[in-house]
C-alpha cells in the first residue's frame, strides 16, 4: 500500500519532468530558426538596449508587491479563525486582535514612512 | 516574558518615534525603555517560569545573558547619540532594529524548545543582515550585508536542516524530552542532526573554519553595528549554543566532543595567528573576537552545567572591553579618516584620556591582572582543568600569550611618540559616560568576579 502511494509522486515527477523535456525538444525540433544578432539579444523589446544591468532601478513597483505580500498572508490566517469563530469564542476572538494590533501597527508604519506614496 | 514582550513593544516605539516627530531626539525611547527592561530583569530573578507549553523558561540564566545582551545595547546606544549626530530620517529605524535583533538574544538566551530556538537565531540574525547595510552609499558596507546575509541563511538552513533531523529521531522538539530520549535512540539521525545544528551555531559564533566571513562583514559594517556584532550577536550565540549543549545534547557527547575539541583549538589559534599581521584595527578586532569564541568554547568542552557562570562572566568582561575598544576606534577613525593602526600612532599626546581607556580596554582583553578579563580567563581555565582538559589548555594558554603579543603592540602606537599624532578629539558627554563605565566595570569584574561569576 505503502509503496503505491509513493509510486504515484515518483509518476507525477515523471509526468513533470516530462512535460518540460518533450516542449522544449518539440519547439526546439519544430520550430523555424533565426540566427540574427537581435534575436540572439539577451533582452529584446524593440529599443536598442544601452548601458550596462547594474545601475539604480526604481524599486516602486517591488515595494508595493512584497508589502501586498505581507498583507496577503495576513489574511490567509483570517480563514481558519473565521471559520472556527465560534469555538474560539472570546479568547481566539483577543488572540486575533493581539495578532491584527501589530500588523495594523506596521501598516501605519509603512503608511507614515511614505512607502505607497506613488510620486 | 516581561522582559520579552517589553523589548518587542520598544522595538515598535521606536519605529513610530522615527515616523512621528521626534526624528533628532528618538534614541530616548529604546534608552529609557531598555534601562525599564533591565529594571524588569531584576524583579523576575529567581522565578524561573516557563511559559506557552515549555516554550521558553526564564530562569536566572536566561535572565543572566537577557541583561548582558540589553546592558551592551544601552551601551551602543547611548555612544550613538554622538556618533549618528545629524544621520538624517533613517536613524530611528537602525535603533529599531537593534532593539528588534535584541529580542532575538532574549529568545536564545531563554528558550526550552528548539523551535524557539530557530526562530530567536532568525530574529536576531535578519535585522543584523540589514544593519550590515545600513550605510547605503558605502560600497563595502553593501558588500558586508550581502555576504553576511548569503553565508549567514546558509548556516541558518543547515542548522534547522540539524533541527529536523533530531526531530526526526526523538519525535519531539523540546529540550527536557530530547535530554530524556536521546540516550535511548540508537539512529544516525540524532548523531548527524546534532552535528549540523554544531555547524549552525559554529558559523554564528565565527568559530574556525567557519569564520571566513567574519572579518570581511566586521569591516564593511558601520562601526557600531559591528560592535553590535562583536558582543550582542556573539553573546546570544553563545548563551543558545551553551543551553543547548549542556542540557539536551551532553547525552549525544561522543558524537560532537572530539569535533568541538579540535575546532576548539583551530579557533584559538587561527584567531590569534592571523590577528598578529593586520594593519587595521577594525580587522584586528574582528580576529580577536573569533580568538575569544575559542576561548569561550572551552567552557563547552567541560560538558559541566556550572560552566555557565564561567562564560557569563567572560561575555560580560569581553563586552565591556570590546564596546570601550570599539568607541574609541570609532572617534579615532573619524578623526583621521581610516581605522588603520598606524593612525592610533601618538595617540597618547593630545587625548590621554582616550589612550588610558584603551590601555585597560586592551590590558582587559589580553588578559593582564587585575581587571576582568584575566580572571575570566582564569575561571575559564580552571573549570576545563577540572574536566581534565589538559591540552586544550595548554594550546588556550599559548594562544593568549600570542593575543598578549598583538594587543600589545596596537596599544604602544598609541603611546609611541609621533610627529602625526592625532589633533584633540573632542569626546562627547554620552560618550564619555560609556567609556568611563566600561572602565569602571572592568575593574570592578577583575577585583570581585564573583558577583557575576555565581549569578547562575
Amino acid at each position: 500500500m505503502e509503496n503505491i502511494e509513493y509510486g504515484a509522486i515518483f509518476l507525477q515527477f515523471l509526468v513533470a519532468l516530462g512535460f518540460v523535456g518533450v516542449t522544449m525538444t518539440l519547439t526546439h525540433l519544430l520550430g523555424p530558426k533565426r540566427k540574427s544578432d537581435k534575436k540572439l539579444e539577451n533582452f529584446e523589446c524593440g529599443i536598442e538596449t544601452t548601458g550596462n544591468a547594474r545601475m539604480p532601478f526604481s524599486i516602486k513597483y517591488f515595494l508595493t508587491a512584497i508589502l501586498f505580500v505581507l498583507f496577503d498572508v495576513e489574511v490567509i490566517f483570517m480563514y481558519p479563525w473565521a471559520l472556527n469563530f465560534k469555538e474560539l469564542g472570546a479568547e481566539g476572538f483577543v488572540k486575533m486582535l493581539v495578532f491584527m494590533g501589530p500588523l495594523l501597527l506596521g501598516f501605519l508604519y509603512i503608511y507614515k514612512k511614505g512607502a505607497l506614496k506613488w510620486e | 516574558m516581561k522582559a520579552l514582550i517589553l523589548t518587542s513593544v520598544i522595538g515598535i516605539a521606536t519605529l513610530f518615534a522615527g515616523v512621528f516627530k521626534m526624528r533628532n531626539n528618538s534614541v530616548w525611547v529604546p534608552l529609557l525603555g531598555l534601562l525599564g527592561v533591565m529594571l524588569t530583569i531584576v524583579a523576575d530573578w529567581n522565578t524561573n517560569i516557563s511559559w506557552y507549553n515549555n516554550m521558553v523558561r526564564f530562569d536566572n540564566y536566561a535572565l543572566a545573558f537577557s541583561g548582558i545582551t540589553i546592558a551592551a545595547l544601552i551601551f551602543i546606544l547611548t555612544i550613538s547619540i554622538d556618533h549618528y549626530k545629524g544621520a538624517g530620517n533613517s536613524i530611528a529605524d537602525i535603533y529599531g532594529l537593534m532593539v528588534f535583533s535584541v529580542v532575538g538574544a532574549i529568545v536564545m538566551s531563554s528558550f526550552s524548545n528548539l523551535a524557539m530556538l530557530f526562530i530567536g537565531v532568525e530574529i536576531l540574525s535578519i535585522p543584523v543582515y540589514i544593519l550590515a547595510g545600513s550605510n547605503r552609499r558605502l560600497t563595502s558596507s553593501n558588500e558586508s550585508a550581502l555576504k553576511y546575509f548569503l553565508m549567514g541563511s546558509f548556516a541558518s538552513g543547515i542548522l534547522l536542516f540539524g533541527i529536523a533531523l533530531v526531530y526526526g529521531a526523538t519525535q519531539t522538539l523540546d529540550l527536557d524530552q530530547i535530554a530524556l530520549l536521546g540516550p535511548t535512540v540508537q539512529s544516525p539521525m540524532l548523531t548527524i542532526g546534532v552535528l549540523m545544528v554544531l555547524s549552525g551555531f559554529l558559523f554564528k559564533i565565527a568559530a574556525a573554519p567557519f569564520h571566513f566571513w567574519a572579518p570581511d562583514v566586521y569591516e564593511g559594517a558601520p562601526g557600531l553595528v559591528t560592535a553590535f556584532m562583536a558582543t550582542i550577536v556573539k553573546t546570544a550565540a553563545f548563551a543558545a549554543f551553551f543551553r543547548l549543549f549542556s542540557t539536551a545534547f551532553v547525552s549525544e557527547e561522543s558524537a560532537w566532543f572530539k569535533v568541538l575539541w579540535g575546532i576548539t583549538a583551530a579557533t584559538l589559534l587561527a584567531g590569534n595567528l592571523t590577528a598578529l599581521f593586520q594593519t587595521k584595527m577594525k580587522r584586528l578586532l574582528a580576529y580577536s573576537s573569533i580568538a575569544h569564541a575559542g576561548y569561550m568554547l572551552l567552557a563547552m568542552l567541560t560538558l559541566n552545567k556550572q560552566a555557565g557562570g564561567a562564560i557569563l562572566l567572560y561575555a560580560a568582561s569581553y563586552t565591556l572591553a570590546t564596546i570601550a575598544v570599539f568607541a574609541v576606534m570609532l572617534l579615532v577613525s573619524e578623526a583621521q579618516g581610516s581605522d588603520s593602526l598606524a593612525k592610533f600612532k601618538g595617540l597618547r599626546k593630545n587625548n590621554p584620556f582616550l589612550a588610558v581607556v584603551l590601555a585597560i580596554a586592551l590590558f582587559s582583553m589580553a588578559g593582564i591582572p587585575p581587571l576582568a578579563g584575566f580572571f575570566s580567563k582564569y575561571y575559564l581555565f580552571a573549570i576545563a582543568l577540572k574536566s581534565n582538559l589538559f591540552y586544550i589548555v595548554i594550546v588556550a594558554i599559548v594562544a593568549s600569550i600570542i593575543g598578549a603579543w598583538y594587543y600589545l603592540k596596537s596599544l604602544s602606537m598609541a603611546f609611541l611618540d609621533s610627529d602625526e599624532a592625532p589633533e584633540k578629539i573632542e569626546v562627547g558627554l554620552p560618550t564619555r559616560i560609556v567609556l568611563i563605565a566600561c572602565v569602571i566595570g572592568a575593574l570592578i569584574l577583575g577585583i570581585r568576579p564573583d558577583l557575576i561569576l555565581h549569578l547562575i
